[in-house]
């Protein structure tokens, strides 16, 4: 990597050279498939890294191509959860017989419908072990609170959408 | 055909990218994300979890995770977890292998080679520390290059002329400034400086203090009491941050975010770009001093600075660019992501050396000088910070006292003139040199410097051929803010040190014409006449008494009355031997100075 010119450049010079040159026989002409075979080489090397990275290329795009409509369904997704959220909170403090709650509730029950049949479930596991592949600490709870490394507290709801978190649920844990 | 790839190992987080089709690509996660935090962690059953899984634990399980441990790079710094320690090396390799796994699977072939970047100001401990954790991680790590020489290469700027590019890099937490010139392909760092505890959450934890604020005085409630609302806010706020680097205002829309006996409470704050710049100015200007100081230790003018390059997510800050836009007089360099440059200029990196990217050659420097200690504590420089690397130096020392056998070596990194005020790096002995008077034997020390900027000395006696030599290995090193410090001392002290320097010489200069004088009659007295030996052994009695004052004024100015005596009368001795010393008798003098400023011949004391 320390030479000055890219190496290609010589064994060019070289050929451009040659027609007005014919009385180089011998050891012009050993230098030249040398030349020749050192470019050939480097071609050669050149065409398999590119085939290769395109193989490859392939490869990801056909899993890609079939990959992002999902993507696109989970990223919209992952922006309707802070509504949803709220909407819960909403509905947090009872209201008995008041028609407006019982009509946020009925929105409510629609939205998680909608989401459902997408595949959409909330991840809410309070009493089982922590899971950071699913859940995200947010804060250590007290011992007495129940069994060390479990969580306590579900402090906001996660969703997946078949395997994929979309959301990590936040909890706290029993220290331990 | 194996791939190399491109590695920026990041305090806060690391980013890995690799050349395809003759493009950088940035590689996702496994976890589908482009940049994977630098973060480790065990589990009570000993499971190792990297990046942002280990990141969500870590409040549940602080004791057994590791984050920023590459402000531990270098150092002897260990991880206890569960009675087992782990150096910063096997951290940061833990990092480095998930990347490593990551790639290989998005490349669907092995990978077995990579080049690393480290910020400027990495002492060679801590390369060589980085070096490791690439090795552990199964990586042979082709090159360590600086983060801010791969942030100028991504942007393809070793293509064009010489120029000086200001490197503006604000992360998560950490802030670096580097001056650089970069010509014909070849990089030279001019200067560095920073803020090691400084980044984007200082701009988040503002907007979260405004705006809980605000909502107390409203409301009369302290919402950082609440752990729920202030995780919800936290959020909030860096989200508002993130928006106002596009628009004018932000709206922060916290339905629920408490409740009182009256009820629930919302907040919606509607926060404008002019608010969060007047919250955050201060870190803004944070910024600015570091900047000026890189520039006055590159001896430059802000207008001499012809690019500017902007590293690090913060970096999107709108008034941090207007900082930046102030400082330099120059737009910065935009289109890459902040975030992915360094990793991007890496993977480049890697191409060159794979064969795939041709026409770069790529040169660093090394951080701070590097040299040994000689006779009274000077420091003699080998070779001068910012020199290019690889680099090989060699120079020839003499012993100090009659008879020494034993040279010590004491290998030194730093700026200041004398040896105690810089940083040890190693130490070795050359031992079985010859019995010889002071100045003879002839003892080479060669710095080698190789192109990951490795250190080792050989220190050679060219009389016997005994050789000795100590790489520098990363038990010994600095941290980000001892280099900082040791430069800001070197020219705080400039003046000190000089003269103290100064006044070291010439006391060595003193002992060694003592001594030349006293062999010289030794071995020549009985050629003198009595009344010249007396007049020189009058002389030197005097010199003694003078030197033993210990003031170099006087000394100096002794040893000048007493050179011209005394060679006048040493010279008649010459005068009757035809002319057969050209010249100065072998060792006779005080230290030949070189033309650039280091000490030959005296040798190590002790």
């Amino acid at each position: 990597m320390s030479k000055k010119k890219p190496v290609d450049q010589v064994p060019e010079d070289q050929t451009q050279e040659q027609p007005a040159q014919p009385e180089l026989e011998g050891n012009g002409l050993q230098e030249q498939l040398e030349a020749a075979h050192q470019q050939r080489d480097e071609y050669l090397q050149m065409a398999q890294r590119v085939q290769a990275d395109f193989d490859n290329f392939r490869r990801r795009n056909r899993q890609v191509a079939s990959e992002s409509f999902d993507d696109g369904a989970r990223a919209f997704i992952k922006t309707l959860l802070p509504v949803v959220d709220n909407l819960e909170r909403a509905l947090l403090e009872e209201r008995g017989e008041d028609p407006l709650y019982t009509g946020v509730q009925l929105v409510h029950r629609q939205l998680m419908d909608v989401l459902s049949h997408r595949g959409v479930q909330p991840i809410s596991r309070p009493g089982e072990a922590f899971d950071p592949t699913l859940e995200d600490a947010v804060a250590q709870g007290s011992p007495e609170e129940g069994e060390p490394g479990t969580v306590c507290d579900v402090v906001l709801k996660g969703y997946k959408m078949g395997d994929t978190v979309l959301r990590h649920a936040m909890v706290r844990v029993v220290p331990g | 055909m194996a791939k190399i790839i491109g590695i920026d190992l990041g305090t806060t987080n690391s980013c890995v990218a690799v050349m395809e089709g003759g493009e950088p690509v940035v590689i996702p996660n496994s976890e589908g994300a482009r940049t994977t935090p630098s973060v480790v962690a065990f589990t009570k059953e000993g499971e190792r979890l990297v990046g942002q899984i280990a990141k969500r634990q870590a409040i549940t399980n602080p004791e057994r995770t590791i984050s920023s441990i590459k402000r531990q790079m270098g150092s002897n710094f260990k991880a206890s977890i569960d009675g087992k320690d782990y150096t910063p090396q096997e951290i940061s390799a833990m990092v480095l292998q998930k990347l490593k796994k990551d790639a290989e699977s998005y490349l669907g072939e092995s990978v077995a080679q990579a080049v690393i970047t480290v910020p400027a100001y990495f002492s060679d401990a801590q390369r060589q520390a980085t070096k490791d954790a690439g090795r552990i991680a199964g990586l042979e790590v082709l090159r360590i290059i600086n983060e801010p020489t791969a942030a100028s290469l991504a942007y393809g700027l070793d293509k064009e002329e010489p120029h000086k590019i200001l490197v503006y890099d604000l992360g998560g937490g950490t802030f670096d400034v580097s001056l650089l010139e970069i010509g014909d392909g070849v990089f030279e760092v001019l200067a560095t400086n920073g803020d090691t505890k400084l980044g984007g959450d200082d701009f988040d934890d503002r907007v979260v203090d405004y705006i809980a604020e605000v909502f107390k005085k409203e409301n009369g409630i302290d919402l950082k009491k609440d752990r729920m609302a202030w995780q919800r806010l936290k959020e909030a706020a860096e989200k508002a941050k993130i928006d106002l680097s596009g628009v004018m205002a932000a709206n922060i829309n916290l339905p629920f975010i408490t409740a009182d006996a009256n009820g629930p409470k919302h907040l919606d704050i509607t926060l404008t770009r002019a608010k969060f710049n007047e919250l955050t100015h201060d870190l803004v200007e944070r910024t600015i001093g570091p900047m000026q100081t890189a520039l006055k230790d590159a001896g430059l003018s802000a207008s001499q600075i012809e690019k500017v390059i902007l590293v690090g997510g913060s970096t999107r800050i709108p008034a941090v660019q207007d900082a930046v836009k102030n400082i330099t007089g120059k737009e910065p360099f935009k289109g890459i992501n902040p975030d992915e440059c360094v990793a991007i200029g890496a993977a480049i990196q890697a191409g060159v050396l794979g064969g795939e990217v041709k026409d770069v050659l790529l040169l660093d420097v090394t951080p701070l000088s590097l040299g040994i200690e000689t006779e009274g504590h000077i420091f003699t420089r080998l070779i001068e910070r910012n020199t290019t690397i690889p680099t090989e130096k060699a120079q020839v020392f003499s012993t100090a006292a009659d008879g020494q056998t034993t040279v010590e070596i004491h290998v030194l990194q730093g700026e200041r003139p004398m040896a105690y005020d810089n940083k040890t790096l190693g130490r070795f002995q050359l031992t079985g040199i010859p019995a010889a008077p002071r100045g003879v034997p002839q003892i080479e020390v060669k710095f080698n410097i190789d192109k990951n900027g490795i250190v080792s000395v050989t220190a050679k006696d060219m009389g016997t051929g005994n050789t000795q030599n100590v790489t520098i290995t990363a038990s010994t090193n600095l941290s980000e803010e001892e280099i900082m410090q040791r430069v800001k001392e070197a020219e705080q002290f400039a003046e000190e040190d000089k003269k103290r320097k100064e006044e070291v010489e010439t006391l060595n200069r003193a002992d060694s014409f003592q001594y030349e004088i006293e062999k010289q009659l030794r071995e020549n007295g009985d050629k003198l006449t009595e009344e010249d030996k007396a007049t020189v052994q009058a002389e030197i009695d005097a010199f003694k008494k003078v030197r033993e004052g210990n003031d170099a004024a006087a000394i100096k100015t002794a040893m000048d009355s007493a050179t011209q005596k005394i060679y006048e009368i040493f010279g008649k001795l010459y005068q009757g031997q035809d002319g057969q010393t050209d010249g100065q008798p072998q060792g006779f003098d005080a230290p030949q100075t070189n033309p650039d400023g280091s000490v030959d011949v005296e040798g190590d004391v002790h």
